[in-house]
């Protein structure tokens, strides 16, 4: 399958959010034809790091004080890219192939397993608390789910995409949890 | 006598609201600008933009054959009008001439950029730039609410800066998730880096 293809430099694991503003018109025509076919690709745009995206569905939209299109999209997996080619208004396209990650088959009914991930939890808890923009963002939170909440940690710390996608490999959930527990909570 | 009347009426009509709008205009353009400045007010941005965009891709035009040149300093001027807001001293002068100073510096360099003729093709290559901004510590105070976006915004080439300016980062800056853990940033930043570490040490060994 073909998608059109967001060039924007995000990391975005399955079930994650993030609201985009689009006023370009190729990314007014991806929208237009996302909406009506199968979703789009965000993709940081670099091929010589590497060609995964994240396939996204949009949830929301509204208009922006300023008149912009606001989209809110939601990752439902990860993709390799191949065979990338543009239209004539710079609109790029890729054939999509879907990645296996950690968070796959993952129910969010899942429990906590142990006390690692119990902090974590409240400690996601606690931010989306204190953020309204990311609390307003999800409409449904998984916050009882380890894997749903270690995700969620990954794309909003503030470390580069480089790092970032370490935790792509399907089997880096352990690394994850382990990386966001020694940032985020004191164990002193 | 009704004449007269007549004649200050229409003076006092076709006067004074164009000075009160002068004077308000002074006022409000001053306001937002100063809201820029102190609060990275957004919607004052906004409608800064809507004043001057017009104003200046006029004067743009004259001095540019070429509209996509036109529109980029109007980008360009409007984002440093962001990003250097709290330069602007209202005892030294009105908001109009601050920002018409700020064009004239962007359509000067503009212009010697057209004359060297070097254009900056790096369109492929979003990420480096934007990653290697990302990670400056003070750039991003409050990415969820993408009051600072146009600081990283401003010193990218046009092409990428048409890219980038369509997006909300729901990334936290190292500054807010160390307020919000209520710790010294300095902790966030050590945390970071032995995690960071960690991390490749593992990712060295599963590669063994």
């Amino acid at each position: 399958m073909k998608l059109p293809i967001f060039t924007l430099p995000i990391f975005l694991l399955p079930q994650g959010i993030t609201r985009i503003r689009v006023y370009e018109p190729r990314y007014l025509k991806l929208v237009r034809i996302a909406s009506q076919n199968d979703g789009f690709v965000i993709y940081h745009g670099n091929k010589t790091v590497d060609n995964v995206g994240s396939w996204v569905n949009i949830v929301n939209f509204e208009q922006g004080d300023d008149d912009v299109l606001i989209i809110d999209v939601e990752c439902r997996s990860l993709v390799g890219l191949s065979e990338f080619e543009a239209d004539e208004e710079q609109l790029s396209f890729a054939t999509i192939n879907k990645i296996t990650h950690w968070f796959d088959g993952k129910t969010q009914q899942q429990k906590v397993n142990d006390e690692i991930e119990r902090e974590l939890s409240v400690a996601l808890r606690a931010v989306f608390d204190e953020h309204s923009v990311l609390q307003n963002l999800y409409e449904t939170k998984f916050l009882d789910s380890p894997y749903w909440t270690v995700a969620r940690w990954i794309e909003i710390l503030p470390v580069s995409y480089a790092d970032k996608r370490s935790f792509i490999a399907s089997d880096s959930y352990e690394q994850a949890k382990s990386f966001v527990y020694s940032v985020v909570v004191d164990k002193n | 006598m009704a004449d007269v009347q007549t004649e200050l009426r229409n003076k006092t009509v076709s006067d004074k609201p164009s000075l009160m709008n002068k004077e308000l205009d002074h006022l409000q353009l001053c306001q937002w600008l100063t809201a820029v400045a102190t609060d990275r007010d957004k919607q004052a941005f906004t409608r800064l933009f809507q004043f001057f965009a017009p104003k200046i891709l006029r004067i743009a035009k004259g001095k540019f054959p070429n509209e996509a040149q036109a529109n980029e300093v109007v980008q360009e001027t409007m984002t440093n009008v962001w990003r250097k807001a709290h330069l602007f001293d209202q005892n030294k002068g009105a908001v109009t001439t601050w920002i018409y100073t700020v064009m004239r510096n962007v359509t000067f360099d503009m212009l010697r950029k057209v004359k060297s003729n070097k254009e900056d093709n790096l369109s492929d290559d979003i990420w480096p730039l934007a990653e290697s901004l990302v990670t400056e510590d003070e750039v991003f105070v409050d990415h969820i609410e993408n009051k600072k976006i146009c600081d990283v915004i401003a010193v990218l080439p046009e092409n990428q800066q048409q890219v980038i300016k369509g997006f909300y980062f729901n990334e936290m800056s190292q500054e807010q998730l160390a307020a919000h853990l209520n710790v010294p940033l300095g902790t966030i930043k050590s945390r970071l880096r032995l995690a960071l570490a960690k991390l490749k040490k593992q990712l060295g060994e599963s590669y063994d």
